[in-house]
């Protein structure tokens, strides 16, 4: 089963330069390197909340996951990487089926991710809403629904949405249509902490 | 001077239908009744963080919110939109001096920015916001429309506002390696930034 590893920070200040060059010479072809994960991705949120840097790892299993995060070299890599940022934190996120999930590091260009809890009373509706509404309209958006995921280990809100596009104006139009609205209407009658952002590649790894 | 009031909230689920009703027929009428403030603006957060509903109110003064707040028909105004809503929060904010507020006339978009600044550097930003940021911006098709800082409620202590004619026009702006300049410099001075990318609910004319 694929999981995926979230680690976000926002860059120290100051620090700029000495992490540009840190994360992609040294941190990336590092974890790389180890086997345990594949880094797919970085992102800066162009609209949202902070931290404002994500970067995205997949593996196989949550086995190899674990073994990743115990790796000597992994842990001296997150130290030297903790000197340049601040407000780092990770959540290590397990498919909930309601889509097949990328393994490979076939991303889009840019992401617009959901995230919630869903009310326990409402679980089941919510389930049903999700594969039947929204994943059908954001397909009528022409916007592709890249990742489905629950947190397995990390901070709330406990469930990630993805969908991308290489498109940036098909987000525009999406967030701008009435159908969005009343569609985000109705997921918020089943959710609690909701919130969403819009990303796009931070730079520093090779374009999707 | 001006001051804004932020109010942020979810409707209770099920009660959509009625939220809309009693905000036109009910609420935004009331408030504009006091003359002490006027409804400018209801939105959704198309992006960012919620509560997911937000209204905002131009008054001329702090003293004239704190005016209002105090009213008896203002205080059961808001009780019954209680009935109706839930994660309620408000804010007062006051002026930075930056920008002049103004509020575009016709439908718009907005792009608003909200962060803690690190007040050992507000020369440097000052400086930033006049020569660099609000040019950029505006160039980019996003109009500055307000510098705030909070005077009463829950942080982060600056918002600036932005609007657009379209969500198009502000993904752009946020997709171009010259938004990303201005971040990394607005980023040496602030902390806790985030955005949020806001849509007429279509409720306040």
């Amino acid at each position: 089963m694929p999981v995926k590893l979230i680690q976000y920070w926002n860059i120290r200040h100051g620090k700029r330069d000495d992490f540009d060059a840190f994360f992609t010479q040294r941190f990336v072809p590092g974890v790389n390197a180890q086997g345990h994960m594949q880094m797919i991705a970085s992102w800066q949120v162009a609209s949202g909340e902070g931290p404002c840097f994500i970067a995205e790892g997949v593996s196989n299993s949550s086995d190899a996951m674990a073994a990743l995060v115990m790796d000597p070299e992994f842990i001296v890599l997150r130290n030297a990487l903790l000197e340049l940022v601040e407000d780092y934190s990770t959540k290590l996120l397990f498919p909930t089926g309601r889509i097949d999930s990328p393994t490979a590091a076939i991303q889009p260009k840019y992401k617009f991710n959901r995230h919630f809890n869903i009310n326990a009373e409402d679980y089941y509706a919510c389930d049903a809403f999700l594969a039947r509404e929204y994943f059908p309209m954001m397909s009528t958006f022409g916007i592709d629904m890249v990742g489905d995921w629950h947190v397995g280990i990390g901070g709330t809100p406990y469930a990630i949405s993805e969908s991308g596009t290489d498109d940036l104006s098909l987000i525009s139009r999406m967030l701008q249509s009435p159908e969005n609205q009343d569609l985000t209407i109705k997921l918020l009658s089943m959710v609690t902490a909701y919130g969403c952002k819009v990303l796009i590649p931070s730079g520093h790894m090779s374009p999707p | 001077m001006s001051a804004k009031f932020i109010q942020f909230f979810d409707v209770l689920p099920g009660k959509q239908g009625e939220f809309e009703n009693f905000l036109r027929k009910n609420y935004i009428p009331g408030v504009d009744e006091t003359g002490l403030m006027k409804v400018v603006g209801s939105w959704q957060v198309a992006t960012g963080e919620g509560p997911y509903h937000i209204l905002e109110s131009l008054a001329a003064s702090l003293k004239d919110i704190h005016t209002y707040i105090q009213l008896d028909h203002i205080q059961k105004l808001n009780h019954l939109f209680h009935f109706l809503i839930t994660n309620y929060k408000t804010k007062v904010m006051a002026p930075t001096g930056h920008l002049e507020a103004s509020i575009p006339a016709g439908v718009h978009y907005r792009f608003n920015h909200h962060y803690d600044m690190d007040t050992r550097r507000f020369e440097d930003y000052s400086r930033y916001m006049r020569e660099r940021h609000i040019p950029a911006m505006e160039d980019m098709g996003i109009h500055m429309i307000g510098g705030w800082h909070v005077a009463v409620g829950p942080g982060p202590n600056i918002v600036v506002e932005g609007a657009a004619d379209s969500v198009e026009t502000i993904l752009d702006a946020v997709g171009s390696g010259k938004y990303r300049e201005l971040m990394d410099e607005l980023n040496t001075m602030v902390t806790k930034f985030g955005s949020k990318i806001l849509v007429p609910t279509g409720l306040v004319d």
